[in-house]
């Protein structure tokens, strides 16, 4: 049977038409079956615009007090607090395996703290994000983790080194890689660089099992593809995150500026379109699939609030893909305390120049 | 034609079939699937899921002549009677589409075009029902494959005389009628008795259809996704009892492996799109479905009692009725022709949306 994913139909600026269309379309595909949860009639009159099947397509009511796809952040937090603890029992009930939404990170954190289960070991929950990289060794996607992203600061060295857990697994499960490498974003390579959590988290880390910690890493060196992982303070991950997004808006913005402004420009463009297609492919944050609060015993996935309708599919995507590959089962056993390493810890020389890994 | 006795002396009610879509699994869009239909036996055809049980369970509890008018070929209706019998349904009307008189007067138009056929076939069929003293109500079942809204309504405003004969005659030239087959529709007005006998026309949604598209008939046609949809709306109207409701479900649940929130979607859906009251899609939920086959699918009390308790206090608002007026049957063609054209691209390009295959294929690792 196709795995259930609910979805919060009522966050992002893709709501609700843009979430509806793409749910009822992924559900039709045979991709899951989908839980829409959110305000009936709205989500209805939505439904009634696109073909979908109600034997693989859900609607559940949530009182979601304001309307939609606002992009104040009051109105989003409103909405996340009336949708988010429906979709979560759903969840609980074992009527859904798979919740996706696009409501702020935090809101999101706090709900699943107070509404879902967490894995045995996990003190902190992680958010999760993904940020595009030149090629790493470890395969083709262009996509590495970066967590936690949910602007809380992480208070211990136990919870970053769950983190790792966490995001190893997550890594290896989704994308393939068999030994995902990890690396910790701190204010210098050396092992004695960065906050005292940050430095005990690197020397227990050198030494867990299952784990592949190939040292710190830099700001600076995030997008230079040296670790499929990156662990960082809730805090100092959110800002990355963002600078991030916020460049790639910045670029996006830039070339729709001299699109409009000069004709050689624009002729320029177009010979470099393929190329910019492929850079907007692996940096344009709206169209990803989201990306996971780990620590849970259910699989959540987050959208970025800007995202726009096949970011939804994309996130479908990846949350049968997650269930099909049971990968909360395998944070499970990662985080079992006596887990069994799969190979030993190793620390990787670095690809490109020695500053790169420390420790 | 075989005119097989009927085995009651008037009946309660007529059930009017379109085959392909609506009853049949088949697709006959394509050579492969024309073939395929052809070549087939009666025990192998695969039928929509859930409407052999409703058909069956329908006939069971109702006095009812059932009348099937098909675009299939002539040639099938030794196979078809076969599959009809194999289920146990008695079909007292087989109107088939006899593609070789047309291919012998060279008309390539009357092979694909439905409208004048179909409303032909449904004149002569209720002037046979005439003919035996028989003015029980209609209900229809069609598809979204074809124009079967169209021509379900367009029968029933000339049953009821609201189309005058001129009118008529500027739709059939519209939807592409040869001039003799108009003449021979118009000609026939006089022995159809005038009266509107049909109560509900059923549109299944097997396309790529919103609901939406049947917002142009007026509130006229029901567009449902499945059996249970239908047995919910006839249920409502007292035109089915607790039984064909519980028949359509244990098919879809034994035969195709409907989970139980497959079933519930379907209920909720049926609720909120005003097809049955809240009360009745409560009870089907809370009391009717956990003591069924759906039981075994997760069915169970406590999944019923949440899937009731979800579905609100508040009644969805129902379409206003006022006295029916006749559509503007013209305009509705040509939007049906679009949508037609709109599908086959749909279904073609399905394929292809970028990064699927892919993840069809890596999910099976």
């Amino acid at each position: 049977m196709k795995p259930s994913v609910v979805i919060d139909a009522c966050s992002g600026a893709a709501a609700p038409g843009g979430i509806v269309a793409a749910a009822a379309r992924m559900a039709r595909l045979g991709v899951a079956r989908v839980v829409l949860v959110g305000d009936l009639p709205m989500l209805q009159a939505q439904l009634n615009l696109v073909p979908y099947n109600p034997m693989t397509l859900r609607l559940v009511a949530a009182n979601a007090p304001l309307l939609p796809g606002l992009s104040d952040t009051r109105s989003q937090a409103a909405n996340a607090r009336a949708v988010l603890p429906v979709a979560m029992a759903l969840l609980r009930d074992g009527e859904a395996d798979a919740l996706i939404t696009a409501a702020p990170q935090d809101i999101v954190y706090e709900m699943a703290e107070l509404h879902l289960p967490r894995l045995p070991g996990c003190e902190a929950l992680a958010s999760a994000a993904v940020f595009p990289t030149v090629a790493r060794s470890s395969g083709k996607d262009p996509l590495a983790l970066l967590l936690d992203v949910s602007g809380k600061r992480t208070q211990t060295a136990a919870d970053l080194v769950a983190f790792a857990k966490l995001g190893s697994t997550y890594s290896r499960v989704v994308t393939g890689v068999s030994q995902p490498s990890v690396a910790l974003l701190s204010t210098g390579l050396d092992a004695g660089d960065g906050p005292p959590e940050v430095v005990e988290a690197h020397t227990r880390l050198r030494a867990t099992p299952g784990v592949r910690f190939v040292g710190n890493v830099r700001a600076v060196d995030l997008s230079r593809g040296f670790a499929d992982v990156v662990v960082a303070d809730g805090l100092q991950g959110h800002t990355v995150r963002g600078l991030m997004e916020g460049l790639t808006t910045l670029t996006v913005e830039a070339a729709r500026y001299a699109w409009k402004t000069k004709v050689t420009w624009r002729i320029g463009l177009r010979l470099l379109a393929k190329g910019v297609a492929m850079l907007r492919k692996v940096s344009e944050f709206r169209e990803y699939g989201g990306a996971p609060t780990l620590g849970l015993q259910h699989l959540v996935l987050v959208a970025n609030p800007d995202s726009r309708e096949i970011a939804f599919e994309n996130a479908l995507k990846l949350a049968a893909r997650c269930l099909h590959r049971d990968l909360q089962g395998e944070l499970a056993k990662a985080m079992q305390p006596q887990a069994e390493p799969e190979r030993g810890p190793q620390v990787r020389k670095p690809r490109r120049g020695r500053e790169v890994i420390g420790g | 034609m075989a005119d097989p006795l009927p085995p009651f002396e008037r009946p309660d009610v007529v059930y009017r079939w379109d085959l392909d879509k609506t009853y049949l699994d088949t697709e006959f869009s394509t050579i492969r699937g024309l073939l395929r239909a052809a070549v087939e036996s009666a025990s192998r055809k695969r039928t929509v899921p859930g409407m052999r049980s409703l058909l069956v369970a329908l006939s069971a509890t109702h006095r009812a002549r059932v009348i099937v008018v098909s675009g299939s070929p002539e040639q099938l209706r030794g196979r078809i009677f076969a599959m009809f019998a194999l289920h146990g349904i008695r079909c007292d009307r087989l109107v088939l589409k006899d593609f070789g008189a047309s291919l012998r007067r060279g008309r390539l138009r009357a092979i694909t075009s439905q409208v004048p056929y179909k409303l032909r076939s449904h004149l002569d069929t209720r002037v046979w029902l005439a003919a035996r003293d028989e003015d029980a109500a209609e209900v229809c079942f069609g598809d979204d494959a074809e124009v079967d809204a169209l021509i379900y309504c367009l029968y029933a405003d000339v049953c009821a005389r609201r189309v005058s004969e001129t009118r008529l005659a500027k739709i059939l030239q519209a939807c592409g009628a040869y001039p003799d087959d108009i003449s021979g529709i118009l000609g026939r007005l006089s022995t159809v008795p005038r009266g509107d006998p049909i109560r509900r026309i059923f549109i299944h949604l097997e396309g790529n259809s919103p609901p939406s598209r049947y917002g142009a008939y007026r509130g006229r046609v029901v567009p449902t996704f499945n059996a249970l949809q239908i047995a919910l709306n006839l249920a409502q109207d007292g035109l089915a009892e607790d039984s064909v409701l519980v028949a359509v479900a244990e098919e879809l649940v034994r035969e195709h492996r409907v989970p139980a929130d497959g079933l519930a979607g379907s209920v909720e859906d049926a609720a909120r799109r005003g097809l049955c009251s809240l009360a009745l899609a409560r009870r089907v939920l809370h009391d009717l479905l956990p003591r069924t086959a759906a039981f075994d699918a997760g069915f169970d009390q406590a999944f019923g009692a949440r899937a009731a308790k979800r579905l609100g206090a508040t009644e969805p608002p129902r379409a206003a009725t006022g006295p029916i007026q006749p559509l503007p049957y013209e305009k509705l063609f040509e939007a049906e022709q679009a949508f037609a054209k709109a599908r086959k691209i749909a279904v073609r390009t399905a394929g292809r949306i970028p990064g699927l295959a892919e993840f069809l294929d890596s999910s099976d690792d």
